[in-house]
């Protein structure tokens, strides 16, 4: 799995490529909660290279999303998000809990 | 097509297990979005053998695959402590993320991607995981 992130003007951009499995979702965990605890509450994480996504790989989304949504305006935004990851996302019941766009940079440009 | 692998239980592993299915079961003619649902189901699977089951201590995990007339069974063995996985509870989809407790998911996603699991203990005193699939040949 790599992992990219770009400061943008309104928010961070990860770029996630990869399987995104319990061996590698604590790498992801750590790179995210990083960012966001040097203040940087609105994320767009970009899912267009992930083909697989474990359990471990969702929560790392959901408790990204718990942290940010505790600051104002802030948010987890994801895009690029391929069938495979929609099908987990949707089966763990998280469809509802994060603003999903086909294009990153409807992604980024909605902060 | 029958085939088996046996990896050391750690979560490096889970990869090489996954590649394992999707290789054999494309060579098998088996569609990929069929093939996914089982890779799935087997790295939730063996992630809590390897977590619940070894607490992380080393061990190995068996994976025997047969796919057999529109069936594909995915059987996994291992010499962990006797854990059942099938009794974990599942997670309560309908609650939102703040109300879950962490885990639970890999059992919601497992049963969710193939028609049946069982658990037995086998002859030796090793637990026995098997996991079906039926598909459209």
């Amino acid at each position: 799995m790599e992992i990219k992130h770009e400061s943008l003007k309104r928010c961070v951009l990860f770029t996630v490529e990869g399987r995104i499995d319990s061996s590698t979702a604590p790498d992801l965990q750590q790179k995210i909660n990083g960012i966001i605890d040097q203040g940087n509450f609105k994320v767009v994480v970009d899912l267009r290279g992930v083909d697989f996504i474990s359990s471990a790989g969702l929560w790392v989304l959901v408790n990204a999303q718990k942290k940010c949504k505790r600051f104002n305006r802030g948010e987890v935004v994801l895009s690029g998000v391929s069938q495979r990851v929609r099908d987990a996302l949707n089966l763990a019941g998280f469809i509802p809990y994060f603003n999903i766009y086909d294009d990153t940079a409807k992604a980024v440009g909605s902060f | 097509m029958q085939a088996g692998l046996t990896v050391q239980a750690a979560r490096e592993n889970l990869a090489v297990l996954r590649d394992f299915i999707s290789a054999r079961l494309r060579a098998d003619g088996v569609p990929t979005s069929i093939s996914d649902d089982v890779v799935q189901a087997v790295d939730e699977a063996a992630c809590n053998i390897i977590t619940h089951g070894y607490q992380s201590q080393p061990g190995s995990i068996r994976l025997e695959l047969v796919c057999d007339g529109g069936t594909i069974t995915a059987r996994l063995t291992d010499q962990a402590p006797l854990f059942d996985p099938t009794q974990l509870p599942p997670a309560k989809k309908d609650r939102p993320p703040e109300e879950r407790a962490a885990g639970g998911m890999g059992v919601l996603l497992m049963r969710a991607m193939v028609d049946s699991i069982s658990y037995r203990v086998t002859d030796d005193g090793n637990n026995e995981l098997t996991l079906q699939k039926r598909y459209q040949t």
